[in-house]
């Protein structure tokens, strides 16, 4: 019995799997600087572009899953390597995830533990929170997230007291390709990550809910990065942002309640580790899924173990340098991620146009014939 | 220390699982969770585990020279 989500939630979890770590680097505000809204707004409009080919891609099977669109449009071996591509992806992203929180707790919090600990411990405990299914997952979302947009708030309103210039001016100063590669840095990081999230279609209650709640959900995270990159700006100077590792953590350090409460940042960082930890235990169930899928197994909950300790081993053996994850964010990264993320979908979109062209006896001769061989099977 | 506590576990794990599996009657699910654990136990592994190749280190190789070019082409940094 598959638990479902309901619109609402479906919101819920896509804010919480973007806005966890979007906040982070700030890569395209050091490249973009005022100009980086341009590039938030490509991200978002090539993301939910993605989404929504992949919603119209399977809207000729509304009871299935996505695997099990692949299989039907792809055939089933070409399907089995597609989504195989997609378990790589996951596996991409979670390692730059979990490196990049070990590299924001090594730095700010824990310095003397070794990388390999800190990671070991995310893996456990996302492992088992996956293993919980969607259902509890979600709820747990609706819970904090509201504790998060309440910290979330009063830390926006503080750091915008110490705004000195103004970081929306000069207008237009980048070149073209700039902003196009910025665009492009947005997809790979944070927007296009949610492509994951196609896999999880078949959960939503509301099917005709599910395209403006993806809508709504990106447009709210985008709203929250674009609030956190420019009170950074404005609080810092464009100069201190592009040196500090964690602009705005950096912002968020500046912060002073009252006379006593000075390490305001501690109390965020707790905030923010639950909800970039949601971003690992959504891959990881996702990846489950999707591993399920491939190899025609039945789900048991001992498979989240393995998965977990995979997670680590993989990102225990990446980027092992701190310079070897901006260089991979900013260079490699971009490029990697259009495979899965643009190019499959606009394939599946392509090969569900022509089916139903040729269902409609509109086609051509060449998919005439597999169609018909395929429909004894079906 | 981390690495090789880790390959132990996912060894022992991988055999135990695999074998209460089968008994319950899911020989495929056994073979699968075995197969993972084996994976995580080669890249546990004292000596082999540093040599072996990891996503980062396959799409450097892969995308890198593409990378190079159309930074260049876009004449950023």
């Amino acid at each position: 019995m598959q638990e479902k989500v309901s619109p609402g939630a479906w919101i819920c979890l896509i804010f919480s799997f973007i806005s966890g770590f979007s906040t982070l680097f700030l890569q395209e505000a050091k490249l973009l600087e005022q100009d980086v809204w341009l590039s938030y707004l490509c991200g978002i409009a090539m993301s939910f572009g993605v989404l929504a080919v992949l919603y119209l891609a399977q809207r000729n099977y509304p009871g299935l899953s996505m695997t099990e669109v692949f299989d039907r449009l792809l055939g089933k071996q070409i399907a089995k390597i597609c989504l195989c591509l997609y378990l790589v992806y996951i596996l991409e992203i979670q390692g730059a995830a979990f490196q990049a929180l070990t590299l924001f707790y090594r730095t700010v919090v824990l310095p003397n533990t070794s990388s390999g600990q800190i990671i070991l411990l995310i893996a456990l405990t996302t492992a088992y929170a996956s293993s919980l299914g969607l259902g509890a997952i979600v709820r747990t979302v609706q819970v904090l997230l509201c504790f998060f947009l309440f910290f979330m708030l009063v830390i926006v309103v503080f750091i915008y007291k110490n705004v000195t210039i103004n970081p929306f001016l000069p207008l237009f100063q980048h070149r073209a390709p700039e902003i196009a590669f910025g665009g492009l840095l947005s997809l790979y990081f944070p927007f296009g990550k949610s492509i994951v999230f196609c896999f999880l279609f078949s959960r939503v209650t509301n099917r005709k809910k599910l395209l403006p709640s993806t809508l709504i959900a990106l447009s709210l995270s985008g709203l929250y990065l674009f609030a956190a990159t420019y009170l950074s700006f404005g609080s810092l100077g464009m100069n201190l942002v592009q040196s500090v590792t964690f602009p705005f953590f950096s912002a968020i350090q500046l912060v002073r309640f009252g006379e006593y409460l000075e390490r305001i940042e501690i109390m965020i960082i707790g905030i923010w580790t639950v909800f970039t930890l949601f971003e690992i235990i959504v891959l990881q169930f996702v990846f489950m899924q999707v591993f399920e899928h491939i190899f025609a197994l039945k789900h048991v909950r001992a498979l989240a173990l393995p998965v977990g300790l995979l997670f680590f081993a993989m990102s225990h053996r990446s980027f092992v340098h701190q310079a070897d994850l901006s260089f991979y964010n900013f260079r490699i990264g971009p490029f990697s991620t259009l495979l899965p993320t643009v190019v499959i979908p606009l394939l599946l979109l392509l090969i569900s146009l022509l089916k139903r062209g040729n269902r409609s006896g509109e086609g051509g001769p060449l998919l005439a014939s597999s169609d018909d061989a395929r429909r004894p099977r079906s | 220390m981390v690495n090789n506590a880790v390959c132990a576990i996912a060894i022992g794990y991988g055999i135990g699982a695999c074998i209460a599996l089968q008994r319950r009657g899911s020989g495929r699910e056994g073979a699968a969770v075995l197969l993972l654990c084996v994976v995580v136990a080669a890249y546990c592994a004292p000596v082999i585990g540093k040599s072996m190749p990891t996503v980062e280190s396959a799409y450097k190789r892969i995308y890198g020279p593409i990378s190079s070019y159309m930074l260049e082409k876009l004449g950023i940094r």
